[in-house]
């Protein structure tokens, strides 16, 4: 009886204009963001690519010079972008993916996508997964918000259950069906978009992030299907279902992400970056400042060393002064940067519990959250690649006033190092966190997913049988 | 086959039906008069389990519709006033599809036979619905009642909307039925209808069943319900 509904409701559906026009509509949009994203993707993969060999080139043929000089010429790392970054962009059109490395400071990332583009930007750019987890549900709506509601006004329920329908059989025959034109449509697009990750050559692991981003996926579409005929049975009336169904997803896909935001600001702001530059500068200033000799800092990291080796001047030490006070510059800079950047990041980590902590509320919210996971396009895995690239710029400041220190005189401002020097200075290889890492983090959002379907579901059967045929 | 005893159902104060008892056996028609609102619907939704009786019972083959909601409709067949059926599909369509709902599936043949029984024209066998006249759909929905088989058949302001033809011949349809043991509760207005098919009339008002006319060997005038309607309601 339950594929007799299901059957019955699929063939009704494809021959509604309602339908045609949606699922047209819908693929269009989404070749669109395929083609437009994948594009985007490559030509960045490309850029990316080649700037980062332009930056390792630049580094190693710079002019000869003093390695401390090397370290405030600096040079820039990059963000892997990964294949399935073009499927779901998540924060890197905000979060940039290029660093800046240099002596004595850790930078921000530049290069945002946001910032030099209009605000359509902000809105997201029109990537397959906003096509997904945005407009998609608006087509399960579209297609299912009358399935009993229209039943009910038009009397076909009466005759219905005087056929001896269950109503259990009657939610389980129209979620099938409502499943079935779901599937007509998000198959194709599921294998178009495994086109790209197929012409981005990716390798294994991301094809099982893929599949796992398509279970997601249907995961999503399984709570609008249920939302839909829950309030499609609950109200009894299609005027009112459509309301309430585009009132349900007003609130889960633009209002409750807009509002964990604002919340998590709320209990866990953000300071100034006029508030967190000062204090830095406050903090930086009460250490070793390996630029000028007269800091007291400076002065008394001297006296302690002069006398700890037992000499009366810093030129007979066993090492070269210069090279050691901007390590140990370095190494409180760092220190304070860290501390700095510490504190921010545990803002931002709580805000980012917070925001996860809301998610639960939102099936939209956690599909997000899970899809840019999967992507590597997500805020931890930023957070991560700054974390390497701030370990990196450590070493490698650390390499080149470590070769000033022990490799040159004292006073010896004239001495150079070369291609031959700089090319062995250590490369910077970033690696994503592995799927395997990911699975702990990825099973709360996952499991709460897993409880709306249950529990959307179980509701709409619940309203199903109350559903009144008079 | 049809039975009810003691049911009654409040809404809040309004009695909508008042210690309704009645037996219709298998071969019998009873047509239910009365003004709108004067329980007729209500009797049927209790039967059809759609309402839950405040108290008394409703049987269908000595099965108590609320405790066998699912197992009585075998038992039944329902002929809404309105027949709205699913404009995409085709008249055969949506036969098939609630047939199938029943449990049945018919060859195609059988279900030409419905709705040839049922007095649809064959070329409109295929075409959809949703071109479809009242009259048509209603001809579809009383061939979901034949191809359903029941022996208690439930008919809510079954001819409104039919033209003068057509309701003659769903009243032979009826007399056909009847003679195959088909127990059969028809509300109306119509009582001319009432007259030429029922072997029992009961006339409602207010939820209770006030006169109920013996028919059985059709000697009642039209003109004499007319009168008694008039009186009662």
């Amino acid at each position: 009886m339950i594929f007799e509904i299901a059957k019955q409701e699929f063939r009704s559906m494809l021959r509604e204009r309602r339908f045609q026009v949606a699922a047209l509509l819908l693929s269009g949009l989404f070749l669109l963001s395929l083609v437009g994203a994948y594009d985007l993707f490559s030509s960045l993969k490309k850029l990316h690519e080649e700037a980062a060999a332009t930056a390792r080139d630049q580094w190693e043929n710079q002019k000869d010079k003093n390695p401390h000089s090397a370290a405030h010429y600096g040079t820039y790392v990059f963000k892997p972008i990964y294949p399935l970054s073009y499927f779901d962009r998540g924060v890197d059109a905000f979060t940039g993916n290029t660093l800046f490395l240099e002596a004595h400071r850790s930078n921000q990332s530049k290069h945002r996508g946001a910032e030099d583009r209009s605000s359509f930007a902000r809105l997201g750019v029109l990537t397959p997964a906003f096509v997904l987890a945005m407009l998609f549900p608006l087509f399960i709506i579209v297609l299912g918000f009358g399935s009993v509601a229209a039943e009910r006004e038009n009397g076909n329920l009466r005759l219905l259950l005087a056929q001896g329908v269950r109503p259990s059989a009657l939610f389980w025959g129209k979620s099938l069906g409502l499943w079935a034109a779901v599937l007509a449509l998000a198959l194709p697009f599921f294998i178009a978009g495994a086109g790209g990750l197929l012409a981005a050559g990716a390798g294994g692991e991301h094809w099982l992030r893929y599949g796992l981003t398509m279970l997601l996926y249907l995961a999503y579409f399984g709570c609008f299907i249920h939302l839909t005929l829950l309030l499609s049975a609950a109200t009894g009336r299609q005027n009112a279902s459509l309301v309430a169904s585009l009132g349900v997803w007003v609130l889960v896909c633009l209002i409750a992400p807009k509002a964990a935001v604002n919340i998590a600001k709320q209990l866990h702001p953000t300071p100034s970056s006029q508030d967190y530059k000062n204090t830095l500068k406050a903090d930086l200033e009460k250490g070793v400042d390996g630029h000028d000799a007269t800091d007291e800092y400076t002065q008394k990291l001297e006296a302690e060393t002069l006398k700890k080796y037992g000499v009366d001047s810093i030129q007979k030490l066993p090492f070269n002064w210069d090279g050691f006070i901007m390590q140990k510059g370095e190494e409180h800079e760092t220190y304070v940067f860290q501390k700095h950047k510490q504190k921010l990041l545990d803002v931002y980590e709580k805000q980012r519990q917070v925001h996860h902590a809301a998610a639960v509320i939102s099936p939209y919210m956690l599909t997000n959250s899970l899809s840019q996971r999967l992507a590597g396009t997500d805020v931890a895995t930023y957070f991560d690649f700054l974390a390497a690239a701030e370990r990196y710029r450590i070493q490698l400041v650390g390499e080149l006033n470590g070769e000033l220190t022990n490799n040159f005189k004292y006073g010896d401002w004239n001495g150079k190092r070369g291609k031959a020097f700089f090319a062995k200075n250590a490369r910077f290889e970033y690696q994503p966190p592995a799927l395997g890492n990911l699975l702990g983090d990825l099973s709360k959002p996952a499991g709460a997913m897993l409880l709306w379907l249950i529990v959307s579901g179980l509701t709409a059967i619940f309203f199903f049988q109350k559903l009144k045929p008079v | 086959m049809i039975s009810a005893k003691s049911l009654t159902k409040h809404y809040g104060d309004k009695i909508a039906l008042d210690n309704l008892t009645l037996d219709i056996a298998p071969g019998e028609i009873f047509c239910l008069l009365g003004q709108n609102g004067a329980g007729k619907t209500t009797t049927i939704n209790c039967f059809l389990g759609f309402t839950q009786p405040t108290s008394g019972q409703a049987f269908i083959n000595g099965l108590d519709v609320a405790k066998h909601p699912i197992e009585s409709k075998k038992h039944l067949a329902y002929l809404p006033e309105v027949v709205m059926l699913y404009p995409n599909l085709t008249g055969m369509e949506n036969l098939d599809y609630f047939s199938r709902l029943a449990g049945f599936r018919h060859e195609k043949g059988e279900l030409r036979m419905c709705l040839e029984t049922a007095g649809l024209s064959e070329n409109d066998f295929d075409r959809r619905v949703s071109t479809y006249s009242k009259g048509m759909r209603q001809k579809v929905g009383i061939a979901i009642a034949l191809a359903k088989k029941a022996k208690a058949l439930f008919l809510d302001e079954p001819t409104s909307g039919l033209d003068p033809k057509a309701s003659n011949d769903f009243s032979n349809l009826l007399l056909e039925l009847r003679k195959d043991g088909v127990a059969m509760l028809m509300a109306t207005h119509d009582i001319f209808r009432a007259k030429d098919v029922a072997n029992r009339i009961g006339i409602m008002k207010d939820g209770r069943l006030v006169n109920v006319l013996d028919n059985n060997r059709n000697i009642l005038h039209a003109k004499e319900i007319e009168e008694l309607y008039l009186q009662t309601v």
